[in-house]
């Protein structure tokens, strides 16, 4: 039973949004700068035009860890966590699972697409390697 | 006008243990007491109570006493109290009880922290883990607890797996900095785990959240642990001698995320102790004792090199020296760190402090402190102390 986020207006199009392999990440269009986790007012210039831009999830992983602990009674373990640098977004990370078949060959600078799941009004992004699912 | 520097002048600890099945009062009680028996002091000195980060109720046992629940139990009556949860980590009361009685708002400032996480995990409610009572997240944590990422150890877990990454060091460094802390931990009566730790216990452990095993984890307990701040020149009267708050740092740089840090071979910990050593003349090479936050065993060769004690990247070297044991050049968590004396969120570091500048601990005592750095949290939660006994 996953722990869903509260929907709010800055939050809404990254949990429901992202569709084909991209999620909607908050940019500012007067500096260009890219927001996670998403602000009202750009950090960088304090505009307030910024909007969320569907982005490609393509990305490299920054850090992982194998999760070996099962912190809810029906959490299956193993599984992959990583933290990756959303490749179109500089700035950007993105900690999420990582659904792989090798799980022992999980790597820093392995490339990553994202992928979706969808729990009640939530589309849940989460990590599939891309080499995987180029074969 | 030049404030004078507030003092710790007593500190209390309960028993503590696992499974109680006592009261955070009564712990707090126990430890508030003694604090205020250790300074010389009596109840109707103290003017002033703080706490991290209040009562909450979100995280099972993790903070069950908030500052009005101990102003009730104990009686005390107060001209400036606070609960800090968002601040310098777990020693933001210290801080702030400090610049209460640099302000003249109170004289004698009762800190306290109480925690029943063992007792509420055994009840089914597993500790920190934040499960709340809504069914939905919000906040910092909604960006990790709905992808799985459910414990500080996976956040921790990529801190340690970048750090290994980039510099080299594997399990055994962390081997080594558990084992020595347990080592410490026996020579520590008020210390939970007694029994000596070998590597090869380390190494058989389970994992946790990779690269961290059981080992690497502090121990969710049951009890309390307060200390007094004094203004400086009511610190004088009292019964130990004065450790002066000589400087605090807690700076933060980026966002409140554990992720989105640009290099997480840093935490919020280098921000604060490079603040702290700007308020000095004190170098790190002054300091006699350690006491770091180990929440995790990774975060102490960050907190090293945070407060300059190395460079970046270059404490494995340290370890494989033995400078961080007790008899090295640079004693860590003499008292076992919460690894081995168990979690009391950053005060029973800062208690461990306070006992080896009064000369208080035997076996353990490392010879003539007089300079301790105590550093609180992890990711982005950091406060750094630096006490001098006067």
């Amino acid at each position: 039973m996953a722990v869903l986020p509260e929907i709010d207006m800055i939050n809404e199009a990254f949990w429901t949004k992202g569709r084909d392999g991209k999620i909607m990440i908050v940019q500012c269009p007067d500096c260009e700068r890219f927001i996670h986790p998403p602000e009202r007012i750009c950090p960088n210039c304090l505009g307030r035009n910024v909007a969320p831009r569907a982005v490609s999830g393509d990305a490299t992983i920054y850090s992982f860890t194998i999760n070996h602990q099962p912190w809810l009674p029906d959490m299956a373990v193993p599984f992959a966590l990583v933290v990756a640098d959303i490749d179109a977004a500089p700035g950007v990370r993105i900690a999420a699972r990582f659904e792989t078949d090798d799980i022992a060959e999980i790597a820093i600078g392995q490339k990553l697409i994202m992928d979706f799941e969808e729990v009640e009004d939530i589309r849940l992004p989460f990590f599939r390697s891309a080499q995987e699912a180029a074969q | 006008m030049t404030l004078q520097k507030a003092c710790i002048t007593g500190t209390g600890m309960s028993t503590v243990g696992r499974n109680t099945m006592r009261l955070a009062i009564d712990h707090l009680a126990d430890a508030a007491l003694a604090a205020i028996a250790d300074a010389g002091l009596t109840r109707d000195d103290i003017d002033g109570i703080c706490t991290y980060p209040g009562r909450s109720d979100n995280a099972p046992g993790m903070s069950p006493l908030g500052v009005g629940e101990v102003r009730n139990a104990l009686g005390i009556n107060t001209r400036w109290h606070a609960a800090i949860p968002e601040g310098p980590a777990q020693f933001g009361p210290v801080m702030s009880a400090a610049m209460a009685v640099m302000t003249g708002q109170a004289r004698h400032v009762l800190c306290f922290r109480a925690l029943t996480e063992s007792s509420s995990q055994s009840a089914g409610r597993r500790a920190s883990v934040p499960t709340g009572k809504n069914a939905r997240v919000s906040g910092w944590l909604s960006w990790y607890l709905p992808m799985g990422a459910m414990s500080a150890s996976n956040w921790a877990g990529w801190i340690a797996t970048r750090y290994f990454h980039e510099f080299d060091m594997t399990r055994e460094h962390l081997g080594m900095l558990a084992t020595a802390q347990r080592e410490n931990a026996t020579k520590n009566p008020r210390a939970l785990m007694q029994k000596p730790l070998s590597m090869d216990d380390y190494r058989e452990a389970r994992m946790i959240s990779s690269p961290l095993c059981l080992f690497d984890c502090d121990i969710p307990i049951d009890g309390a642990c307060a200390v007094i701040v004094s203004a400086g020149d009511a610190a004088k009267d009292c019964r130990n001698a004065p450790l002066q708050i000589e400087a605090m740092g807690a700076a933060l740089t980026g966002k409140d995320t554990w992720d989105q840090r640009p290099d997480l071979t840093t935490m919020a910990s280098h921000d604060a102790a490079a603040d702290l050593w700007q308020r000095t003349d004190y170098k790190a090479g002054d300091v006699d004792v350690f006491a770091v936050y180990d929440g995790f065993s990774i975060f102490v060769p960050l907190w090293m090199e945070a407060f300059g004690v190395c460079g970046h990247g270059e404490s494995k070297a340290l370890i494989e020296e033995g400078a961080f044991r007790l008899d090295g050049r640079h004693p860590v968590n003499t008292g076992g760190g919460q690894l081995s004396a168990g979690r009391l969120h950053g005060f029973g570091h800062l208690h461990e402090a306070c006992e080896q500048l009064w000369h208080r601990g035997g076996e353990r005592q490392v010879s003539d402190a007089q300079v301790a750095a105590c550093g609180a949290g992890g990711g982005f939660l950091a406060g750094a102390l630096l006490l001098v006994r006067q």
